[in-house]
């Protein structure tokens, strides 16, 4: 285990905030990955699946907009890993699906973001084990 | 900890306590006609972790969302919907644990009352949101 003293202060304070802003990428990240997946909608034979995004045309997905400290970063299905890669600690990631229908299926049981939102402080604890190891 | 046990002391503690709120209520997974007021209960999540490297025990968490939807009459104001939103929402205050059979349910923060909105032209629908952890004992 490496030992610090106070000379080595920076040194120190540097590597946690590198620790702190790739848990916090990672994190997000493996979130959003996990629970922005697509299923079929009801107008392709489809049923609720909690935790998913109801795909039939597909516009509700690709109506994600992810924003950086109240800034647009992007628009599209993939639009957040634009504010991830931007991300510095201190910074707020902002999320978004801007369909017209989109609350509505969310909370016709569909669910997709408070769902990613209850999943956050796991993934975190499984980022923070894996960044402990790699983050020098 | 079992999943059944989870989501039975979420409904019970919400089927029990009906006083000031809609008699009707929408569970999941049954059958279900009534005219509104009434309530519709959804869960989503439920996603284990283990803070124990062995696995296995006191270490096992379960972390899940209960959304509880008021569905009132549309075009009659919004304030039954909200005031009985506001009763649901009493009902898991921040700190309750609910006993299971190996753990507990816990409310770790403040459910959310999220703005209404129309649906089917004559429901007006105020969801509350509800996020749980159940903890092994």
């Amino acid at each position: 285990m490496a030992k610090y003293t106070l000379g080595t202060l920076d040194e120190w304070a540097k590597k946690c905030e590198r620790r702190l802003e790739a848990v916090v990428k990672q994190t997000t990240n493996n979130v959003v990955v996990k629970h922005t997946q697509t299923a079929p909608g009801k107008t392709r034979g489809g049923s609720v699946i909690p935790g998913r995004i109801p795909k039939d045309t597909g516009f509700l997905a690709a109506s994600q907009m992810s924003t950086l400290n109240g800034s647009t970063m992007g628009e599209g299905e993939d639009s957040y890993v634009i504010a991830i890669v931007s991300f510095e600690i201190g910074d707020t990631i902002g999320l978004g699906w801007t369909a017209e229908y989109a609350r509505k299926l969310h909370y016709d049981g569909w669910l997709w973001v408070d769902t990613l939102v209850s999943d956050w402080n796991n993934e975190a604890e499984r980022v923070i084990r894996q960044v402990r190891e790699t983050v020098g | 900890m079992e999943e059944e046990d989870i989501e039975n002391a979420l409904k019970g503690r919400l089927g029990n306590n009906l006083t000031g709120l809609p008699s009707s209520v929408a569970w999941p997974n049954q059958d279900f006609d009534d005219d509104p007021p009434y309530l519709e209960v959804q869960f989503s999540g439920g996603f284990s972790n283990n803070t124990r490297l062995k696995g296995g025990g006191s270490g096992e968490r379960v972390n899940g969302v209960m959304n509880v939807m008021v569905v009132t009459q549309q075009g009659v104001s919004t304030g039954a919907g909200n005031n009985y939103a506001g009763i649901v929402k009493s009902l898991f205050p921040m700190g309750l644990s609910l006993s299971i059979t190996g753990g507990s349910v816990n409310i770790l923060q403040p459910p959310s009352i999220r703005k209404g909105f129309e649906d089917d032209g004559n429901l007006w629908k105020v969801p509350v949101i509800v996020q749980y952890e159940a903890k092994a004992s």
